[in-house]
């Protein structure tokens, strides 16, 4: 399907897409009419003409009676990707589109965002980033409103450029949706009825110090700071924690969490380590397609459809292709185990003795991708031969090097040939080493591709198929991951295998959640709220093993489970500087290097240059293009101007300079972290292989806990928040109690009044440092109840 | 704290883990495990210093393993199994005489070359594993990778069944390896390796902070493990149980003066510079010590072999990495009389294939059905080759050795019970090297 310049369709909530309608046949797709609303929207300007919108792909729009109220008109009015028609209802919802798909905002003015506008019964809520509007429906006075909604924008844009980030003026509490609450009960509901038929009560709720801690983790990926904790703990607001859930999902840490998973996921690094080929652009690009929190299924198509220079932010997805470059085949088994929870790695050599999977099927499925390749490196083959033999040190050979890897080696040409041949040591009867085979799905809706000639469409076809085609197992695979990483265990686990809702441990339940999936248009915010607002998350710890398959969520109860990695961190990070959120953002760093130094600063970023050397069609003017670049360095470099220090230095340079001034959080670090950082030491993902992240204890661990990082930078230095905070506090028992709230989101017990308040006693001095210490040894700050 | 007695056994082995144990137990209540005796100490102390011999291969010396990871697939034909004359399988790379009768290299290992006549060459690896992560695992666990269950590494297994060496140092150090293939796995995290993020730095973090004094040091220890107490007994998690075990261990090593073992400043510039300047010359020279030491198995990585793209230009440089910290490593183990008794092992997840994809700068692209390994010292015959692939190095013609053999191998060179069952948790049985089967045909 043709989705690029496809903005703007609307789907009530509630309503999802039969599945039937999303499964039509492919081959015989024939454009059709657009529905009225695409057809509206297109005569007002609003829309680009879809070169074919297919069947079913569209929702058409429900049609309304009801007349639109002033504040919705005068948004209509002046959004460009607003949808044309609009109902109303309590739980109508209206997601605003990005790439194609509903995502849930809408681009107000440069960089200011609208996150969701609902059309509540009592009123009209615009929601923001950090705050949340709410419109009277016979709101009149446009000139009163507008500004208000716009300033609220603004704000955000301005926020993010200047720090700390300060909340806009006009701001209520934030309210958790309507929709989203109902959703959350129909879900504890199905649980309940589960449990009781096989005779098991639902597990209690957690304590307010449990959920606070536990519900800052797993939405922001940090605990609370002290005063973040004493808030809620004092707050009488008897929708205290669903405010909470709402507050943060819109926060930045929650984005930051999430850029975490992702990476892990889609395996994001920053470098190479085989080509040294660099990757920034691509990182930017997944990093803020989760800070736009874009829908599941559009950003899978992206990144499997993508081609082109891989600088910009319209190519930089084929990231997800070249950073295995020279590797489709485990790219591909990779897609496939990550997406739909197939495991296929075994038949790139040979079919699967396990499974039945064939070595063929293998094939016939990567035809659909096959063909891929650097986008014009051929013409430059000569070139960089003979600038490569000139001696390393010489501008020639770093600049061809450039060229070679981070130009060349960025880009990725051929929309899939839809044919492929047999390996040459194929070995089975069925078919000769070599012979040409085309693209075929391996299961699921059938699709094809006939291979009697090359093609140029595959991957969008395979993205189509892998999005829509599967059945539900395109949803429910995502549904099954969001959902261990807000309870800590999948309704099915293993998590990357697929097991069909039958087999679950609560059938009735997995199906649900991937129809949940596919009716929130693949919103993994929103989802992620529906399951913090369960009681589900809610329930107090479990000791027992699972009584579910593999491990999976029995629904008894959370088991205890050691923080992530970048959990622990950024737990560490707060207990420095406090709120991470007031960090600012690792900018993308899109200057040219050459040998590891900066060049033509302020003169020539990559993309630009990116964008110039692939346009090039001809040998003889390329040369002449990258003769003239070296020349233009040396010049630069002549004239002196090389040091880079204060660039280097700066937030939007490289990582280690970053790293130098500040405490990012894990996701603003280099990807992955370094083999001696502390994110390594406590199991971050390596990010070469899908989920390869740990919790497993390790030496090194306990020994940054006792004598490193913890030591260095949080309880023996006088400038953390930690320690400062303690700096007002009289007496042994009110450092205790800050103590405690800062380190375990709760009072602390008397027995523990008691023992700390001896060690005050004892060693007055030392006694801070030695609690402090000892806190973050102990179990109860490594694991998340 | 009172003697308890050992009723298990009455030999002079049994004996020796009850004195380990009591010294064990004397350290951990002194320094921050209150009172309570934990169910695990009574395994932890069973596998202390475990007899072994018995079942060692004829001829098989090793007490000690240092296992040299070629993470993404070594290509066979540019390093130790090369086609001479078949240049459109060797590209630009030739073939070297080496210090071994009968034995080359290539011209990118000439140091190595030098040190030949230590090593046994298998060049008949074979494995149906074509991905990495599926390979890389089987290598280091001998079992195939399934979700469901997290296979011990081998480093693991050798402490299991071996026991350390000597209490206060870790058994079990990984060098710039990946958790993922250095975990304790079902067996726990106890058994995983100490892992070195920089062999530079040794291991960090590992001297007590100067600013705080010895009683804070003992005191924050004492306090942590009171904090922990009512948790403990809340939330009985078996990796919760593993921090207070390695935080004792932690304990102990600050304390201990094999702690040196973990620096690099201690070694003389002459045999710095034997090894060379690289990360993976550092890891090297770290292993010597380390087993010096007593560290009984010593894993270090050298990543980047995966040249499906510009393969020639990658190898040469992986190979500038290795050649010259692989024969120093090999030299100063012989010298210092340690090669007997280290067994040095070169592996890797597969090869690369003979064919050479023009499209990607000349890559190579994986190739499970024929790849080399190395052993060395430990009792195995030196200037060796094991097994022979075809003309163009892409299928093994004889004496096949799959993954599991290379482990059962190792383990016999290390007098480990190949047949010895350990029960998963979920109470499956699974031994060190799976099927292996040993090649005893390596052993002198």
């Amino acid at each position: 399907m043709s989705r690029e310049e496809w903005v703007g369709f609307l789907r009530p909530s509630g309503e999802a897409v039969p599945s039937a309608d999303l499964a039509r046949g492919e081959e015989k797709a024939e454009p059709v009419a657009l529905p009225e609303v695409a057809g509206a929207a297109m005569r007002e300007g609003m829309l680009t003409q879809p070169e074919a919108v297919e069947e079913g792909v569209i929702a058409a729009a429900r049609e309304s009676d009801q007349e639109r109220p002033p504040a919705l008109e005068w948004l209509v009015g002046n959004k460009p990707h607003w949808p044309a028609q609009v109902a109303l209802g309590e739980t109508t919802k209206f997601p605003v589109v990005f790439q194609g798909r509903a995502a849930g905002q809408v681009t107000l003015s440069a960089g200011a965002k609208v996150d969701v506008v609902e059309i509540r019964s009592d009123a009209i809520e615009v929601r923001f980033r950090d705050s949340v509007l709410l419109l009277p429906h016979e709101a009149t006075d446009l000139a009163a409103i507008a500004p208000a909604i716009r300033d609220q924008a603004e704000a955000q844009v301005t926020a993010r450029a200047r720090l700390p980030v300060v909340p806009a003026e006009v701001t209520t509490a934030p309210l958790a949706a309507p929709a989203l609450r109902a959703e959350a009960g129909r879900i504890d509901g199905i649980i309940k009825a589960s449990l009781v038929k096989r005779g098991r009560q639902p597990p209690a709720s957690v304590s307010d110090e449990r959920f606070v801690r536990r519900t800052y983790l797993v939405a922001t990926g940090r605990m609370p700071t002290s005063e973040e904790a004493a808030a809620f703990l004092t707050d009488p607001d008897p929708h205290k924690r669903a405010n909470l859930v709402s507050r943060l999902l819109r926060s930045p840490g929650y984005a930051s969490q999430m850029s975490n998973w992702v990476f892990d996921r889609l395996r994001v690094v920053d470098r190479s380590n085989v080509s040294q080929t660099r990757y920034p652009a691509y990182r930017q690009w997944v990093r803020r397609a989760v800070e736009e929190n874009m829908p599941w299924d559009a950003m899978v198509s992206t990144l499997l459809t993508a081609q082109g220079g891989g600088w910009d932010e319209g190519t930089a997805p084929v990231g997800y292709y070249t950073r295995d470059r020279g590797m489709p085949l485990d790219n591909l088994a990779i897609t496939m185990r990550v997406f739909l929870g197939s495991r296929m790695e075994c038949a790139q050599c040979h079919n699967d003795p396990f499974g039945d999977t064939k070595q063929k099927d293998f094939f016939r499925l990567a035809a659909f991708t096959s063909g891929q390749g650097t986008m014009k490196q051929d013409l430059f083959g000569g070139i960089f031969r003979e600038m490569n033999a000139m001696p390393q040190t010489s501008l020639e050979h770093g600049t061809a090097w450039l060229f070679w890897r981070d130009v060349y080696g960025n880009s990725l040409a051929g929309g899939g040939a839809g044919r492929i041949p047999l390996p040459d040591d194929y070995q089975y009867k069925d078919a000769r080493p070599g012979d040409v085979v085309g693209a075929r799905a391996p299961f699921g809706k059938a699709t094809s591709i006939a291979g009697t000639r090359e093609r140029d469409d595959g991957r969008e076809k395979m993205a189509e198929w892998m999005t829509k085609g599967t059945g539900d197992r395109f949803a429910g695979m995502i549904a099954n991951s969001m959902w261990k990483k807000v309870m800590g265990a999948g309704f099915f686990e293993p998590s990357d295998e697929y097991i069909e809702p039958e087999e679950t441990h609560d059938p009735k339940l997995s199906a649900h959640l991937a129809k949940l999936m596919v009716q929130l248009d693949y919103n993994l915010r929103d989802y992620q709220e529906v399951l913090l607002l369960t009681e589900a998350f809610q329930s107090v710890p479990n000791t027992q093993a699972s009584v579910a398959v593999g491990g999976a969520d029995d629904f008894l109860g959370r088991r205890v489970q050691r923080m992530t990695a970048e959990q622990v961190w950024d737990s560490l990070v707060t207990l420095v500087a406090g709120n991470p959120d007031n960090q600012p953002p690792r900018e993308m760093d899109d200057r040219i290097y050459i040998e590891g130094r900066p060049v033509l600063e302020g003169q020539m970023t990559m993309s630009q240059l990116s964008r110039e050397v692939l346009a090039i069609e001809d040998e003889v003017e390329l040369r002449e293009y990258f003769l003239n670049l070296v020349a233009k360095i040396s010049a630069e470099q002549n004239g002196g101007s090389v040091e880079a220090t204060p660039a280097m230095m700066s937030y939007g340079g490289d990582p280690v300079g970053f790293v130098r001034v500040s405490h990012p959080r894990a996701s603003e670090l280099p990807s992955p972290a370094p083999r001696n950082h502390f994110l390594a030491l406590f199991g971050q993902s390596d990010r070469e292989v899908v989920d390869g992240a740990t919790r497993e204890p390790n030496m090194g661990q306990v020994l940054s806990l006792m004598n490193g990082f913890v030591q260095r930078e949080v309880v023996g230095k006088p400038e953390a928040l930690l320690n400062r905070e303690l700096e007002g506090a009289a007496t042994p028992e009110e450092k205790i109690r800050k103590l405690s709230l800062a380190i375990f989101s709760r009072e602390p017990t008397s027995e523990e009044l008691t023992v700390l308040a001896e060690e005050f006693e004892h060693s007055p001095a030392a006694a801070q440092g030695n609690i402090a210490s000892a806190m973050l040894m102990s179990a109860e700050f490594l694991y998340l109840q | 704290m009172k003697h308890r007695s050992s009723n298990s056994s009455s030999c002079d082995i049994r004996r020796a883990d009850e004195m380990t144990r009591r010294h064990f137990m004397d350290v951990a209540a002194r320094s921050m495990l209150g009172v309570r005796v934990m169910p695990y100490l009574g395994g932890l102390a069973a596998l202390l210093s475990r007899a072994h011999g018995s079942t060692a291969a004829p001829g098989a010396t090793a007490s000690n393993v240092i296992y040299l990871f070629m993470s993404g697939g070594m290509s066979h034909l540019d390093t130790f199994d090369p086609k001479p004359g078949r240049k459109e399988f060797m590209g630009p790379t030739t073939a070297l005489a080496s210090k071994a009768d009968g034995i080359q290299v290539t011209n990118f290992l000439p140091n190595t070359a030098g040190v030949m006549d230590k090593v046994c060459v298998i060049n008949s690896m074979t494995s149906i594993n074509g991905a990495h992560e599926h390979g890389t695992y089987i290598l280091h666990t001998s079992y195939p990778l399934r979700g469901t269950i997290r296979h011990p590494s081998l480093g693991a297994w050798v402490i299991k069944l071996g026991g350390k060496i000597k209490q206060d140092i870790p058994g079990f150090v990984a060098i710039d390896t990946p958790a993922e293939y250095s975990s304790g796995g079902f067996l726990g995290p106890t058994f995983g390796a100490a892992p070195i993020g920089d062999p530079k730095q040794g291991l960090q973090d590992c001297r007590q902070p100067a600013e705080v004094t010895a009683e804070d040091f003992e005191r924050r220890l004492t306090l942590a493990d009171r904090l922990n107490r009512s948790f403990h007994e809340r939330f009985p998690h078996p990796d919760v149980s593993a921090y207070r075990s390695l935080y004792e261990e932690a304990v102990r090593l600050m304390k201990s003066k094999d702690l040196q073992a973990f620096d690099l400043a201690d070694e003389t510039e002459a045999t710095k510079e034997l090894y060379g300047s690289s990360r993976f010359a550092q890891g090297c020279l770290l292993s010597r010590r380390l087993v010096e030491h007593g560290v009984r198995f010593v894993e270090v990585t050298l990543g980047g072999w995966d040249t499906h793209y510009d393969n020639f230009t990658a190898v040469e440089a992986r190979c500038q990495d290795f050649d010259q910290a692989y024969a120093a490593l090999l030299t100063d183990l012989a010298a210092r009389g340690l090669l007997e008794k280290t067994l040095v092992v070169v592996g890797t997840e597969f090869g690369r294939t003979p064919e050479i994809q023009q499209q990607n700068r000349g890559g190579r692209d994986h190739h499970p059905s024929a790849f080399t390994c190395l052993l060395a010292g430990g009792g195995v015959k030196g200037g060796y080759k094991y097994g022979e692939t075809d003309g163009r190095g892409s299928r093994v013609k004889s004496d096949p050795v799959e993954i599991a053999d290379l482990n059962a191998t190792i383990a016999q060179a290390l007098g480990l019970d190949l047949t010895e069952k350990i029960q998963s948790p979920s109470r499956r049985p699974f031994t060190i090297a799976d099927q292996g089967k040993p090649v005893l045909d390596v052993f002198a």
